[in-house]
């Protein structure tokens, strides 16, 4: 069995701006000692059609734990808006908490990302106004 | 802002002390002066319809646990479980079973007007406090609990790992804010604990500790708490932690005793939040969380394990206030679940709803236990256990002569509920077969027999290999005896257990020693009213290979008098001022005198012990599960009937024990489920069956007996039949009445001799002489007047009557003892044949006869030989 298990994400500024940083709150329990560091992820799937627009958020590097309860907060830096296609910045797309122990992922946590205009004007009037 | 301001919530005219709605909104519960938690429906609250309408219900249930007021009732955030906590210094939190039927300790006043919704059940009591408890909250996560008490301390209690808690008892001028103030305890929003107290009212401020270790962390949430007094609780800046953080993640099993916490001094303007750390290293960011709980755990509430709050917190707060939890060993899991399919779980005893010692429910009709007709089917609806059980604490104790009173709450507690407390919900809870067996109890191995494969068989041999078929289920059910009823609460102090103590089972015994009613008790005069307990604390050890249990033994009085620890799971226990005993479920013996001296031990039975007597004085009956008893002399270290089998019962399998006792005389009673009660002499070496059907009829059998008092009157009380109307059909005939009835008189002589009950017998012996004479039944009357006259010269073996067994009692009396005792005790046999003559006197035919016996009688004691005269010695 998994001796990391992941209890509870919460996302701190839900909804906010796109450029504004994402706020994880993870908290883990640890059911036995592992030995080396545990690497969380942020991915963002710029575009659905390939992997090559994934933008790798941020990744951070946690000691190995010991058996217990394990809460910390991960603030990662918003996606850039320039490697993402145009078609894809507005609608739904997805964003991944990723856990890797030796440099493989055993977690994977998905979420549904909307983006859209702030603006109801900008709403109505559509996807092509050009977006800088 | 609708008003709503329903009438109908009540707790009987007590004031109410706290109320809290239910997370879902869809109940609320309120706490009482009467000692009562009640769970209402909001429904009738909010909807007028539904308040007018009478099917619905309001109350939803009325726990009745607590001994005093209950000043505070909480609900958990996930709503599953809800927190009391009362004057008696105990938090209990209840959660609610799916299965039908009340919920336990309804007491029997109230029992019939409020019909009972929901189940809730005491799934654990957080003993701790040593005075009341004022406030109590649940941390948003469900994994703590707070409670915060008038003894100036407050107790977290971890739920993961059961609850333990790590009293924090703040400075000592702290008082606990009143309700008026809001909370004293709060937990934040990020699961911190906040703990506000109005030091002294010279004001001081208020003082606040971090209790958990969850931080802050990042632009978390905020510390809201207390708001309501701003001047009184300043709070600072986070005051961001450091290093300490990192040593609580280390710290694992073995948390030293000197990470417990020591009372702290809380400054009062400190809030503590907590930090992960952050750090650079190698142009990676590394982030050290924050090690906020214990070993994983996603069960709900388990076993107690001991929550340390390490002594950072004595210093400035400044310091991490983590928990650094001891990884307690794998809670046993059975105790989790609130519903009836525990399968046999027999080791949990809990202190109470044992009938066994209970000799004074014989004198109240048991007709309505009920009697279930095998003991194999172990999972019973709760509703029928624990009316049973209920029954069984329904009885106030009165001490018949001589047999101890087990179940002690002769103190008429309020709820008949009595005993209460977390192990007797407890064995509720995880041992229904306890309950079970309670009332149609001990299924004595033999009698059930329930491996009906052995079908009703009346060998004997068969009977104890069916015992040895089903051993687990009679371990089980020997085991599940539980002690006495009520759980005599003492005042002990939160006693940190160190070591993984999962499982702790309770059995307590209150021995009294106050023997009210016959006056022949020599013994303890009247003004003995000391209140012995014996109590029992089983702890369940996991050790590498295997789990061992181990008991500690206290006798209490006010205070500690002794303790001691054995190996073993104790299943029953009795005992007198003298000495005591316990049996542990391997069928071992140990009996302490009362000093705390061990004076037998490890005295390995034949079989698991079902019943565990004792009598005022030195007599210790056994009856194990296969269905033999023994009776020790612990004067004597003596064995004075050694593994006689039990009496014969035509439907063995449908029979129970209900109880057992040994009188003073060291005889032992049991008495049978279905009213039978039976004595054993030695003398003869068999048992004798005190209730007589047919003497039912006779008319002499009442129940308003002037000796209703004695023994014999008691037991045959009890065996009322229900169906005498049957039994009447069979009477109609005058002559046949009358035989009956001077058989039934007879029988009574004899029973009484035997029952060694000297008033008893003088009643019964003058009824017989009197019904004798009235029906100038001369042949009778002459047989006994010969045997009271007895012979003319000093004969030793003088052995045709059946008062011999009397006159060879084994008593300790002296033999020679003269009439002029007080307590009446002797009775000789030629007063009595003198103080009969009148009566006889009184039929003329009969006069001659009398006039002959008068002068024998008058010869005979000018002889002056007085030992042979002696009825009872």
């Amino acid at each position: 069995m998994s001796h990391i298990k992941l209890t509870q994400v919460l996302i701190h500024n839900n909804p906010a701006n796109f450029d504004t940083p994402l706020i994880f709150d993870i908290s883990f329990e640890c059911i036995s000692p592992i030995k080396e560091e545990l690497e969380w992820k942020v991915v963002y799937v710029g575009s659905a059609d390939s992997e090559k627009n994934d933008q790798l958020l941020d990744s951070i590097l946690l000691d190995p734990v010991s058996v217990g309860t394990y809460q910390f907060v991960f603030e990662v830096d918003p996606p850039d808006s320039s490697r993402i296609p145009k078609d894809d910045l507005l609608g739904v797309t997805v964003v991944f908490l990723i856990c890797a122990y030796k440099g493989r992922d055993f977690i994977r946590l998905g979420y549904y990302v909307s983006n859209s205009y702030c603006d109801q004007e900008l709403i109505d009037v559509g996807l092509s106004i050009n977006y800088h | 802002m609708k008003i709503l301001k329903p009438t109908w919530v009540e707790h009987s005219g007590y004031s109410i002390f706290s109320i809290d709605i239910h997370p879902d909104g869809t109940r609320f519960a309120t706490g009482g002066g009467d000692n009562k938690v009640k769970i209402w429906s909001i429904a009738p609250v909010v909807v007028e319809e539904a308040e007018l309408d009478s099917n619905v219900p309001r109350l939803l249930n009325s726990m009745e646990s607590h001994y005093g007021p209950v000043n505070c009732v909480r609900w958990s955030r996930d709503g599953k479980y809800l927190a009391s906590g009362s004057d008696d210094n105990l938090v209990m939190v209840w959660g609610l079973t799916l299965s039908g039927g009340r919920s336990s300790f309804i007491s029997v006043g109230s029992s019939t007007s409020e019909k009972i919704v929901e189940n809730w059940i005491c799934v654990y009591t957080l003993r701790g406090h040593s005075a009341d408890i004022s406030e109590i909250a649940w941390s948003p996560d469900g994994k703590y609990l707070a409670s915060s008490s008038f003894d100036k301390s407050i107790i977290i209690w971890d739920c993961l790992n059961s609850f333990s808690g790590q009293p924090m008892s703040v400075s000592e001028k702290a008082k606990l804010i009143k309700r008026a103030y809001g909370d004293a305890v709060r937990v934040g929003n990020d699961g911190q604990l906040i703990v506000g107290m109005m030091i002294g009212t010279s004001g001081g401020g208020g003082g606040v500790a971090g209790g958990s270790g969850v931080g802050g962390g990042g632009g978390g949430a905020e510390l809201s708490m207390l708001a309501e007094n701003p001047d009184q609780l300043t709070m600072e800046d986070e005051t961001s932690t450091s290093s300490k953080n990192n040593t609580s993640t280390t710290t694992t099993s073995t948390t030293s005793a000197s990470d417990i916490g020591v009372p702290i001094q809380i400054h009062p303007t400190q809030v503590v939040k907590q930090r992960q750390k952050e750090t650079i290293i190698n142009g990676r960011r590394r982030i050290t969380p924050l090690n906020i709980g214990g070993p994983a755990s996603s069960q709900a509430i388990t076993k107690p394990s001991p929550l340390a709050i390490p002594s950072h917190l004595n210093h400035n707060l400044n310091g991490t206030p983590t928990i650094s939890p001891q990884s307690s060993t794998t809670a046993t899991t059975t105790d989790n679940d609130n519903n009836n399919n525990n399968s046999l779980e027999p080791m949990d005893i809990t202190g109470n709803n044992n009938s066994s010692s209970n000799s004074e429910s014989l004198s109240k009709s048991n007709t309505d236990s009920p009697t279930t007709p095998t003991a194999k089917t172990v999972h019973q609806p709760l509703s029928a256990m624990l009316k049973a059980a209920k029954q069984q604490q329904q009885q106030t104790p009165r001490d018949s002569s001589g047999s101890k009173s087990g179940s002690g709450s002769t103190q008429t507690t309020p709820t008949g509920s009595t005993s209460t407390g977390n192990s007797e919900v407890l064995a509720k809870r995880r041992n229904l077969e306890v309950q079970e067996s309670t009332s149609k109890k001990k299924t004595k191995s033999s009698a059930s027999s329930s491996s009906s494969s052995t079908s009703a068989s009346k060998d004997k041999t068969t009977a104890s290999s069916s015992a040895s078929d089903s051993s687990s289920k009679h371990q089980s059910s020997a085991n599940n005896q539980a002690g006495n009823a009520p759980m005599f609460f003492n005042d002990r102090l939160s006693s940190i257990q160190l070591q993984p103590a999962t499982g702790s089972n309770h059995i307590s015994k209150h021995l009294t020693t106050h023997d009210q009613t016959i006056p022949r008790s020599s013994s303890a005069s009247t003004s003995d009213n000391f209140n012995l307990i014996l109590d029992i604390n089983i702890v369940e050890q996991e050790l590498l290979e295997s789990t061992e249990y181990f008991s500690t033994i206290r006798y209490l009085k006010d205070s500690i008098l002794w303790e001691n620890k054995i190996n073993g799971k104790v299943c029953v226990a009795t005992g007198n001022r003298h000495w005591c005993a316990v049996a542990t479920h391997d069928a071992t013996l140990h009996i302490f005198n009362y000093n705390g001296v061990s004076i037998m031990s490890n005295i390995v039975l034949r079989n698991q012990v079902s019943f565990l007597e004792s009598n005022n004085q030195y007599h210790l009956l056994i009856i194990t599960c296969d269905g033999y008893f023994s009776v020790w002399d612990i004067k004597k270290r003596k064995c004075e009937i050694s593994n006689r089998e039990l009496p014969f019962f035509l439907n063995r399998d449908k029979l129970t024990i209900r109880n057992a006792l040994v009188t003073e005389e060291g005889k032992p009673i049991i008495s049978m489920s279905n009213g039978v009660s039976y004595v054993f002499t030695d003398t003869v070496g068999e048992w004798i069956k005190i209730t007589d059907r047919l003497g039912s009829l006779s008319e002499f059998n009442s129940n308003a007996d002037t000796t209703s008092i004695g023994m014999l009157a008691k037991l045959q009380q009890a065996g009322k039949p229900s169906s005498v109307t049957d039994l009447m059909t069979l009477s109609n005939d005058r002559a046949s009445q009358l035989q009956l009835s001077t058989t039934f008189l007879e029988k009574q002589l004899f029973l009484a001799t035997i029952l060694s009950s000297p008033s008893e017998y003088r009643h019964w012996l003058f009824t017989y002489v009197t019904h004798l004479t009235n029906h100038a039944n001369q042949l009778r009357l002459q047989e006994i007047c010969n045997d009271l006259l007895g012979p003319s010269c000093n004969n030793n073996s003088f052995s045709k009557n059946l008062f011999d067994n009397i006159d060879n009692n084994s008593n300790n009396n002296n033999s020679n003892k003269s009439n002029n005792n007080n307590d009446n005790q002797d009775l000789s046999k030629r007063e009595l044949l003198r103080e009969l003559l009148p009566t006889i006197a009184k039929n003329r035919t009969l006069q001659r006869m009398v006039g002959q016996y008068r002068e024998s009688l008058n010869q005979f004691t000018s002889n002056k030989d007085n030992s042979l005269d002696i009825l009872f010695s």
